[in-house]
């Protein structure tokens, strides 16, 4: 399979007043063309930062990348000037962001600002993409299209905003599409709507997905392959067969059994938080919530370690059995 | 509908909004938020409410408690009416405020509910001041005792929302409110702002007070899952009316409602592989303004027929104790 998208140690720090925070700590992971990626982890867990890196859509002011490469076809993102970034975006790369009320533009109309994309990539089109637009809406189950272009996007319902934020991602025609918690704040229904959208247009354009996601049942049903972040670390890494069977990170299996439809008399939790992103990272970061730790496991550091089934997992107990990787 | 031991008992509830036309127009539709509802909460039980959003949940769950006027119906707490419109009965201020400190509330936005300027140990001894629940002296240290109950520290008395995540605050959400030893607590969605770790936390510990203190839960929320885990019993809402109400593993596993049938299809699956149910609804929530004549879902139904888009269902039983609101039945 051909990689598409390859990012090698990536790390991504934030100055603040209060100190230096590591959000993303030496990831490394790929993306084959056609593949849907997920990534799961809790909030603080580095995996909206991942997405904001490739799109190159952190603030320079603050963020500061000090080792990594992110190669997308060939070329190094990090090392393209903004111009040349500006021609990938929205056209090769896509994203979808969790807050369409935030992402749209409130004082433009839905037609104006999907027009937009063409002004950018291709101009000569700008005339006459009416029609187009319309049944590439009517497309994405959007009823009354032509009405809804002449809206403004406060006039339209949480999941129609979305739609448009989904239809705005395909005008692109992208080889790479990232979505960031697409769903999470949507009704269940028309999450299920916008998933089924996702996988339309995935299908259609042959596009890879990295979809970010707290919520594993999103994941069971949408990706081939899941990430599990913790502290910016990459801990497990597996093809969707065989994780929620038996997951091998201690993390990966605390997150699997917390899903609410696990009850059994008990919700299963996981002990503690998410440490913040400046607490220095000694030994396995997961240590101080682990059910499972063993005494080398808050001093000595764990490594990735490769599985025969393909997989990668972080952690010293179930390692020693594995093969060691770096 | 009255049963003896039910701490809560709701009578076709009402809760109307005028909406003006325009500018000029002086006469107002109603947007029915709340469109009668019958409910009944047993002593330390729990009754969910599911739905989507926008369909009177949240407006309901504060209509019950008069933090908003309700246009219609009667709430009876504990064999106190609480009001009763169509008698215009309403309990005077004094001894409502006194039967507050028995209701409390746990909203959604743990952010949001939390006065930024207050200590968190303020933040609880307020109300535990207000409504006298231990001498002045004992206050703070009644406090703390209630915050550690809820997971919290002994510091977290003296320390500002800011300094708390999401959880931590929510936390110290339900301990201002359990601080006052209600009977009736409602929560609306208490755990929608949380990741699924910390939202099992903030669950089991919810439960723990249950049992402790005998708390009697109405529980607001969109999650379905979530919802069978936490009630023993689930009555979920549409467009301002209960469509269906039982049991909540009979409305989890059995249920005869198209429009639960159709939110329990749209749920995600819980492992890869697994066939998921077809979703057979259709378009999306109709506006409040305009809710569908006859029965309000016949718009989003594969079932509707001619009687549907007439006719209004009644609540009717499915199974022993299991009602719904469907022409099919």
């Amino acid at each position: 399979m051909e990689k598409i998208l390859e990012v090698n140690h990536l790390s991504v720090e934030f100055k603040t007043t209060l100190g230096t925070a590591s959000a993303v700590r030496d990831l490394s992971f790929s993306v084959n063309r056609g593949e849907i990626v997920g990534i799961v982890g809790e909030s603080g867990s580095g995996k909206s930062v991942t997405s904001l890196a490739v799109m190159g859509l952190l603030d320079e002011r603050t963020a500061r990348i000090p080792e990594g490469e992110i190669i997308f076809e060939g070329k190094d993102l990090l090392k393209l000037s903004e111009k040349e970034l500006c021609k990938i975006r929205g056209s090769e790369i896509t994203m979808v962001f969790q807050e369409p009320a935030m992402a749209l533009n409130p004082v433009v109309k839905v037609e104006k600002q999907l027009v937009e994309i063409y002004k950018i990539h291709d101009p000569s089109k700008v005339k006459n993409c009416h029609a187009e637009l319309v049944s590439l809406l009517e497309k994405l189950r959007i009823p009354d299209a032509q009405q809804v272009l002449k809206k403004y996007p406060f006039e339209l319902s949480g999941g129609m905003k979305q739609r448009i934020m989904i239809a705005m991602a395909m005008l692109g025609k992208p080889q790479l599409l990232i979505a960031d918690e697409p769903t999470t704040a949507l009704d269940v229904t028309t999450q299920a709507e916008i998933l089924d959208l996702i996988k339309l247009m995935q299908k259609e354009t042959g596009c890879a997905v990295i979809l970010i996601t707290h919520d594993l049942g999103v994941i069971a049903e949408m990706a081939d392959k899941v990430l599990v972040m913790y502290r910016g670390q990459l801990v497990e890494e597996r093809k969707i067969e065989g994780f929620y069977q038996e997951a091998r990170h201690p993390y990966s299996k605390d997150l699997l059994g917390a899903r609410p439809e696990k009850f059994d008399g008990r919700f299963w939790s996981i002990p503690g938080t998410i440490p913040n992103a400046y607490t220095p990272l000694v030994g396995c970061g997961y240590c101080t919530r682990c059910r499972e730790a063993l005494p080398e496991c808050s001093s000595k550091t764990p490594h990735l370690t490769a599985f025969d089934d393909g997989s990668q997992v972080r952690c010293h107990r179930c390692c020693q059995k594995g093969v060691e990787n770096e | 509908m009255s049963n003896k031991n039910s701490l809560i008992e709701i009578d076709h509830l009402k809760k109307y909004y005028s909406v003006s036309n325009g500018f000029f127009t002086s006469k107002g539709r109603a947007l029915k938020a709340v469109d009668d509802v019958s409910l009944a909460v047993e002593r330390k039980h729990s009754l969910g409410i599911v739905g989507e959003s926008g369909c009177g949940k949240s407006t309901m769950g504060k209509t019950i408690l008069r933090l908003i006027e309700p246009s219609g119906g009667r709430v009876v707490f504990d064999g106190e009416e609480l009001f009763n419109v169509e008698e215009n009965h309403f309990m005077d201020q004094k001894k409502l405020q006194a039967l507050r400190k028995r209701m409390a509330m746990v909203f959604q936005d743990p952010y949001s509910s939390l006065n930024p300027h207050m200590t968190i140990g303020d933040a609880v001894k307020a109300g535990v001041l207000r409504h006298k629940i231990v001498p002045k002296e004992e206050a703070p240290d009644y406090c703390i005792e209630m915050l550690c109950a809820c997971g919290l520290e002994k510091e977290a008395y003296a320390s500002y929302p800011n300094e708390f995540s999401g959880g931590q605050r929510q936390r110290a959400v339900i301990a201002r409110a359990l601080a006052l030893k209600p009977e009736f607590v409602v929560c609306d969605e208490p755990t929608a702002a949380l990741d699924v770790s910390i939202q099992s936390q903030v669950l089991n510990m919810m439960l723990d007070m249950q049992e402790q203190m005998n708390l009697t839960y109405l529980f607001i929320s969109h999650n379905l899952q979530v919802t069978r885990a936490f009630c023993d019993e689930i009555a979920v809402m549409y467009l301002g009316k209960i469509v269906e109400k039982g049991k909540a593993d009979e409305i989890y596993y059995h249920s005869v409602h198209p429009y639960t049938k159709a939110l329990l299809a749209s749920l995600p699956i819980s492992e890869p592989g697994q066939k998921k149910q077809e979703r057979k609804i259709i378009n999306s929530i109709p506006s409040m303004m305009d809710v569908p004549k006859g029965c309000r879902f016949h718009t989003r139904c594969p079932y509707a027929t001619q009687k549907c888009r007439t006719e209004e269902p009644k609540l009717k039983e499915a199974s022993p104790g299991h009602l719904a609101a469907c022409h099919q039945i």
